[in-house]
């Protein structure tokens, strides 16, 4: 059983947030608009974080693409009171829209600020819904749930039934989430964590290589690797 | 056999008659208390939308309200449960009167819970799919708990007094005596059943301090269990707890007031309660300021980034202002009143004690927000903000409303001083008062 | 509002409903493929319906990538980049992600419209295509009749592939010098540094991929450059792709996100490029740490020379050393002294190292761009970074099928005598052509009046408002024809509207650029055409066949499609399509010296010998200008105007305004596109609006707090904007994000306006003019002051 995990590497990343819109165009995530971005309520799955600090002219920056991080040890697991939010025997965290009750216990548990919840019914424009990703792990979220990311886990569904209609056994490297395939700088490296040979475990021992906030002990499957 | 009580026919005044002012007074909260319910109801068909909740402040004024009214709750458990244990009998006459505090708070703290959930048709989930891990399913169950065991030591403790009702007021209307002939379950004011009741109550206030200490621990819980800084402390769950404590004291303090003003109870409501709470308040009070020092100068020394967000974010940043009149109204006005003017001075005492709920409301409020705002991973953003729109002002106004509408209604029916525990004498044996002159004497 | 099917349990067809499903799909795609020939890619059956990959290229930015859209039951639900393409290899940006936005925009113009009332009074009737051409036509047959084709003049932005010569061609042949680029208002610059130091008319390719050293002056290498994705792409193979990490050093007054990822940022001056490029020669020249047996043998005008008449000439050399001592430069451009002594040694030795010029619009518009721009490049020269593998290089073209040929007829050549109403080539000598200088020349009916104007993926509205000056100008024109896909500011006051597809819908191509070697990518249609809209191609052959003459000789071919095919017909036609594109792959250098040398360094020269060598002292300039002064000829650096402590309202006006365009701005396409919108302003947070970037001490000291709403004012015009407290800008410079301040009529989002502007054009602040000699545009730094609202 793979556990699947992924690496961005700090140093080939340039923040240019290709990732963000590629998991919106994957995942449905809904036009938020003037109003609620201004209030903070876009739904954003893989957002890039910027942390800027100092004075001029010496700024310590760092711009932190930061999708779930798909915890070992998921505090946001632990505090859903009705199991709606889960990890998989292969590690993924997924929420159970049908089952949420909304109460944000797990969006305010979560350290990486990764969980969103669907204030209003999502809506786009008419004419955009075109686009939308017909996939049915991805519909739209009713209001009054929480989403998040899912490391797009339809593709590993959808790798799986095109390796069994190939008739070939189903290889790790066939599953590639959406942030990872569109990154411009090929920053994103994505595999089983417990494969020794994959790339992401070399690269997630790598000595550059740290996890965010580590000392939680939430052992996070997405590494980093520091810039420079 | 009836008890011996003096004063009977004075507690009894308000039950005989329900007043033209009454009825304006719960057309008004009950008005207020629909309102809420339509703000409910727009929610609930528009979404958490049209709160002023947002990312990363996902919780708002209804978490507040959900650990305030809890809070309040623990008044008339402090009162009748842990001071019956620590055979503090002075507290006799104002029981009831926490206790009916501890009920009708109850079901709105509960309440803001559901309120504030993104589908509450799916509440049955918490009992379907439960997971003993996530705080909120501890929370539900102390809460239940809770409510459960408040109903029944209060509806217990209230049985001899509706058996008083039942003969005493023939001449209410008949829906009234029949309730009355219901609820009183029988009642003969044996000196056996005296006996039992009172060691049911005795065994029941053991349990229900327990009780009292764990759900709003539980409470604080929701917040401690998580990583986030300003929360993420030891010391939330004691510091909760007796901010509960002490606002569910001073809310006492404000409702014996009323009730003695009102209900013209000034015989039976006497002075020497207020001092005697007035002493108590001091400690919690103190107990309080020394819980706030521990926790900011223990988060203040370490100096961690994040955590200091929070803390500057309190002390002088965003919330400086909340912070700081908070601190005033539950510590700096209301130990000076208590000290120097609130003795045998009902006007101040309330005075005082509603600073210290205004404060306390602020206190749930300046604990939740912040943290929020400036959480972990976004608190160099600083990107946070909060403002609570209008169903939520709504909702948390019908809140308040609704305590106070239940409270009304029942002071106009049941007999809102425990008659058989105020009394000289109960059938069987010799149930000694303190007499008011003692209590008013320190 | 319930009826959302749920990600949990995953999908619950059964097998057999699969299969039946799948088998329906089937059949409903056999329509769907006879209307698209093209699409014979890998077809999968899956349990969502038929779907698709097309290969096709995008035209939102000039990179050009390849994209893979995947296509289900006819609608194009997303978009990833082509592994076969070699500019992105498999990645895709963020508005390529989001460019089905563009293509399912509800801001579409649906078919042809025309003004009723009058202009800009956006009381417009829909027309046919049929009536709409025949109105075009009308009006050019009409024009050309009378002698006048010359007043017909075509503004155009960014133009792809075949795109670019059909409308030179269609021009030429209808009669008509005017085919005003946008170039001059960006990239110019770079290209006309290139042609008058190097010889060649070329917009230079880095080669970030073997360099060392990467310097880029300005420019946004990382969010906006020509070829972003590919130097994106290029600069992570620099630091983890190869045994030797490279250095990535970004000057520019605002911290971008290039500086951001940059290995060091260097605060600087608005407007003073050129002068630290000076200084950083000075120090290499002084430590002798150029490359002397480069500059020696294939440089001219390093040292001081004698012309064939015997007067002595000034040398870069002797230029550089007398006039930018480090002191000087220092002070001109604020970066300190150890500095620049430092980025000139780091520069210097550890080659290859490049130094990149900017070539987005604002970059290097203060007045000094061409000189700028020779300062900058000359330090390649000095590294001989000429054609070096981590250098620069010369982006090769393939060869593809001959024009057909055609007789121009005797309007035609008149017309194509007539001198351009731009001013390129009679009042801007070196320009190929000056944008920002049409609005005041048609206002001015000089050198005539222009009696139609055609707008191709051009606003000239938004891009140079020019306090009123340009909408003046369109109105003053009798006949404006706008090719719009939104109603832009300028399409508001067009009289025709005859709307292009999107790229998602039309067949193209694109030249494959910013890699060096040749290649093409092919654009095809990955959907039919959602609404009554067209080709722009399409449409000028239709033009050309209706106005008929020598214009239909020249364009043959029946649509455009027939055009691409034909020119594309030297390429494997089958391949092309499969793969989406077809290059050389390899980039061989040319060897100082060798014939090949002869394509590289001074191939286009006109006045001045194709000698082979890079000039520091142009002699193209000299033959053109015949000038006594040498500066005129060298590479110096002027003060911008508005520097000058004395500059006019520099006390009313204390800030300088720095633009900079952003990864998060479409810039090829005018309306909204919301995903874009919802990731604008990463640094500040802001969305769906507009900021201004002041720095800390500003703040402090106009009292200004983060998150207040300001005026921006200029002496010209005044923009609503939040303010951003932002420690990474030059501390009286602000930044104000560009590619805002479009309306649009549609409700984005819940509780937005449905009408309503987002953010604020900063445009409108700057006043346009052009450079004497390169006609360039200059905009600045224009100067602005900030109070609250």
């Amino acid at each position: 059983m793979p556990r699947w995990g992924m690496v961005i590497d700090l140093d080939k990343c340039f923040a240019c947030q290709s990732c963000t819109a590629a998991c919106r165009m994957e995942n449905n995530t809904p036009v938020a608009g003037k109003n609620q971005a201004d209030m903070g309520r876009a739904i954003l799955w893989n957002e890039v974080l910027p942390f800027i600090e100092g004075e001029y002219p010496n700024i310590h920056t760092t711009m932190l693409p930061r999708p779930c991080m798909h915890c070992d040890n998921p505090p946001c697991v632990k505090v859903c009171p009705v199991q709606a939010t889960y990890k998989n025997e292969e590690g993924i965290v997924l929420v159970n829209y049908d089952r949420c009750i909304g109460c944000r216990m797990c969006t305010v548990a979560c350290p990486y600020a990764v969980r969103y919840f669907n204030w209003y019914p999502p809506e786009w424009p008419e004419e955009l819904k075109a686009h939308l990703n017909p996939e049915p792990e991805v519909q739209p979220r009713p209001k009054g749930v929480v989403e998040k990311c899912t490391f797009c886990f339809q593709r590993l569904r959808k790798a799986r039934e095109e390796a069994d209609a190939e008739g070939r056994p189903f290889n790790a490297t066939d599953y590639t989430p959406a942030c990872v395939q569109t990154c411009t700088g090929h920053a994103r490296y994505f595999g089983d964590l417990d494969d020794p040979n994959s790339l992401v475990s070399k690269l997630a021992h790598s000595p550059r290589a740290f996890r965010m906030f580590e000392e939680l002990g939430t052992q996070p499957k997405v590494y980093y690797l520091k810039q420079g | 056999m009836e008890p011996k009580n003096q004063n009977v026919q004075q507690i009894l005044a308000p039950v005989r008659r329900v007043s033209a002012g009454d009825y304006l007074l719960w057309g008004v909260l009950l008005a207020l208390l629909l309102t809420g319910l339509g703000a409910w109801t727009w929610q609930f068909i528009e979404g958490l939308g049209i709160t002023g909740m947002n990312r990363p402040v996902y919780w708002g004024v209804y978490i507040t309200n959900f650990v305030f009214f809890i809070g309040l709750a623990h008044s008339g458990t402090f009162i009748s449960a842990i001071l019956r244990i620590a055979g503090q009998s002075w507290r006799a006459p104002l029981t009831r009167a926490a206790e009916a505090i501890t009920l009708f708070s109850l079901p709105f703290g509960a309440g803001s819970i559901i309120i504030d959930m993104g589908h509450p048709e799916r509440i049955l989930n918490v009992i379907f799919y439960g997971r003993y891990q996530s705080p909120i399913l501890w929370d539900v169950t102390a809460v239940s708990l809770y409510m459960l065991s408040s109903i029944i030591f209060f509806y217990f403790s209230l049985i001899p007094d509706i058996a008083i009702c039942r003969d005493r007021l023939t001449d209410a209307p008949r829906w009234q005596r029949r309730m009355y002939q219901i609820l009183a379950l029988g009642w003969k004011h044996h000196p056996e059943q005296y006996r039992r009741l009172e060691k049911v109550l005795d065994g029941m206030a053991v349990f229900m301090t327990m009780l009292v200490v764990t759900v709003h621990t539980v409470v604080s819980w929701l917040f401690g269990m998580t990583v986030q800084p300003g929360w993420h402390t030891a010391l939330i769950g004691p510091f909760f707890l007796l901010g509960a404590i002490l606002s569910g004291t001073a809310a006492v303090v404000i409702t014996l007031a009323i009730l003695r003003k009102v209900y013209h109870l000034e015989n039976v409501l006497h002075v020497g309660l207020f001092n005697s709470l007035r002493k108590l308040l001091i400690t919690f009070v103190l107990g309080w300021l020394y819980m706030m020092i521990a926790e900011h100068l223990t988060i203040g020394y370490s100096s961690m980034t994040e955590e200091m967000v929070v803390l500057n974010d309190k002390f002088s940043g965003t919330f400086s202002l909340i912070f700081w009149s908070m601190a005033t109204f539950v510590f700096g006005l209301p130990l000076l009143i208590f000290l120097f003017k609130g003795k045998n001075n009902i006007g101040w005492m309330v005075f005082a004690c509603v600073l210290i709920n205004i404060g306390m409301w602020l206190e749930r409020y300046i604990v939740i927000i912040p943290t929020e705002v400036s959480p972990r991973m976004l608190h160099v953003m600083g990107q946070g903000h909060y403002l609570p729109q209008l169903p939520e002002i709504l909702i948390t106004i019908a809140c308040f409303a609704g305590l106070i509408l239940l409270y009304a209604v029942f002071t106009r029916f049941f007999p809102i001083v425990p008659i058989w525990e105020t009394a000289q004498e109960l059938p069987g044996h010799a149930h000694s008062q303190p007499a008011p002159a003692a209590a008013a004497s320190d | 509002m319930e009826n959302f099917p749920s990600q949990t349990p995953p999908s619950e067809l059964s097998r057999r409903d699969f299969i039946k499903f799948g088998a329906a799909a089937a059949i409903a795609g056999v329509g769907l493929n006879a209307l698209q020939p093209a699409q014979q890619a890998t077809s999968v059956q899956a349990a969502v319906g038929e779907e698709t990959i097309v290969k096709t290229t995008c035209a939102l930015c000039p990179s050009g990538c390849g994209l893979d859209v995947r296509v289900v039951n006819g609608k194009a639900v997303k978009v990833e980049g082509n592994p076969l393409h070699p500019l992105n290899q498999g990645v895709c940006c963020l508005r390529g992600q989001t460019s089905l936005e563009v293509l399912y925009s509800p801001e579409r113009i649906q078919r042809p419209r025309v003004q009723m009332g009058e202009r800009g009074s956006g009381d417009w009737k829909e027309i046919s295509w049929d009536e709409a051409l025949e109105l075009a036509a009308g009006k050019l047959g009409e024009l050309r009749a009378a002698g006048k084709p010359h007043s017909v003049a075509l503004m155009h932005g960014e133009l792809r592939g075949q795109m670019r010569q059909t409308v030179q061609r269609f021009m030429r042949a209808y009669g008509s010098p005017n085919v005003i680029s946008r170039e001059s208002l960006g990239e110019g610059a770079a290209r006309m540094a290139l042609w008058l130091s190097q010889g060649v008319n070329a917009l230079p390719v880095y080669d970030i991929n073997n360099a060392n050293y990467v310097l880029t002056f300005g420019g946004n290498l990382l969010e906006s450059s020509r070829n972003l994705i590919g130097y994106l792409g290029a600069t992570a193979f620099m630091r983890r792709g190869r045994p030797q990490r490279g250095k990535l050093v970004a000057v520019h007054p605002r911290l971008s996100l290039t500086g951001i990822k940059a290995d060091e940022w260097v605060p600087i001056r608005p407007g003073t490029y050129g002068a630290l490029a000076l200084g950083m020669a000075n120090v290499i020249i002084n430590s002798k740490l150029y490359d002397e047996a480069f500059v020696r043998d294939f440089t001219f005008g390093f040292e001081d020379f004698e012309d064939a008449e015997g007067t002595l000439h000034k040398g870069f050399k002797s230029l550089v050393l007398e006039t930018y001592t480090l002191e000087r430069v220092s002070a001109i451009t604020g970066v300190s002294t150890d500095k620049i002594a430092r980025i000139a040694g780091e520069f210097a030795t550890n080659r290859p190292a490049v130094a990149m010029l900017p070539t987005e619009a604002g970059e290097l518009s203060s007045g000094n761009a061409l000189y700028t721009a020779l300062a900058v490049h000359a330090l390649n020269a000095l590294v001989g970074s000429i054609d070096v593998k981590g250098g620069v290089l010369l982006q090769r073209f393939p060869k593809l099928a001959d024009w057909p040929d055609y007789t121009l007829d005797a309007t035609a050549r008149l017309g194509e005598s007539r001198e351009r109403i731009d001013g390129a080539g009679s009042q801007f000598p070196l320009a190929l052509s000056a944008y920002q200088n049409v609005p005041e020349r048609i206002l001015e009916g000089k050198p005539y009046p222009i009696e139609a104007l055609f707008l191709l993926n051009a606003n000239p509205l938004y891009d140079l408002p020019n306090g009123g000056r340009t909408l003046e100008a369109l109105q003053k024109v009798p006949f404006v024809v706008s090719f719009a896909s939104t109603l832009d500011e300028s399409a508001a006051y067009a009289d025709l509207i005859l709307p292009a597809s999107t790229f998602l819908e039309v067949w193209g191509d694109d030249y494959l650029e910013g890699t060096g070697y040749a290649g093409i990518s092919l654009r095809q249609p990955a959907v039919a055409p959602l609404h009554d809209t067209r080709n722009p191609g399409d449409v000028l052959l239709d033009l050309a066949h209706r106005i008929g003459g020598n214009l239909a000789k020249a364009f043959p071919w029946e649509t455009y499609q027939d055009l691409i095919m034909q020119r594309l017909s030297t390429l494997d036609w089958e391949k092309l399509q499969a793969n989406g594109n077809w290059s050389e792959l390899v980039y061989f250098n040319a060897q100082p010296g060798s014939p090949a040398w002869s394509e590289v360094v001074g191939r286009d020269r006109l006045n001045a010998p194709k000698d082979g060598r890079f000039d520091f002292f142009s002699r193209e300039l000299f033959a053109l200008l015949a000038s006594d002064s040498d500066l005129a000829c060298l590479p110096h650096f002027e003060i911008p105007p508005a520097l000058a402590d004395t500059a006019e309202g520099a006390l009313d006006y204390p800030f300088l305004l720095v633009v900079q365009p952003l990864i998060t701005q479409s810039q090829q396409w005018q309306g909204i596109v919301p995903t874009l919108q919802e990731s604008y302003g990463l640094q500040g947070h802001v969305k769906w609006d507009s900021w201004v970037e002041i720095s800390q001490k500003a703040a402090e000291a106009l009292h200004l707090e983060d998150g207040q709403r300001v005026w921006v004012e200029s002496p010209l015009d005044r923009v609503q904007a939040t303010v951003r407290v932002y420690a990474g800008i030059w501390p009286n410079a602000v930044f104000l994000p560009p590619g805002q301040g479009h309306h649009t009529f549609v409700r984005w989002g819940r509780k937005s306006e449905q009408n309503m502007v987002v953010g604020a054009n900063p445009n409108v602040l700057s006043l346009f003019t052009s450079e004497p000699l390169s006609g360039l545009a200059v905009a600045g730094p224009t100067r602005v002051r900030i109070y609250p609202v």
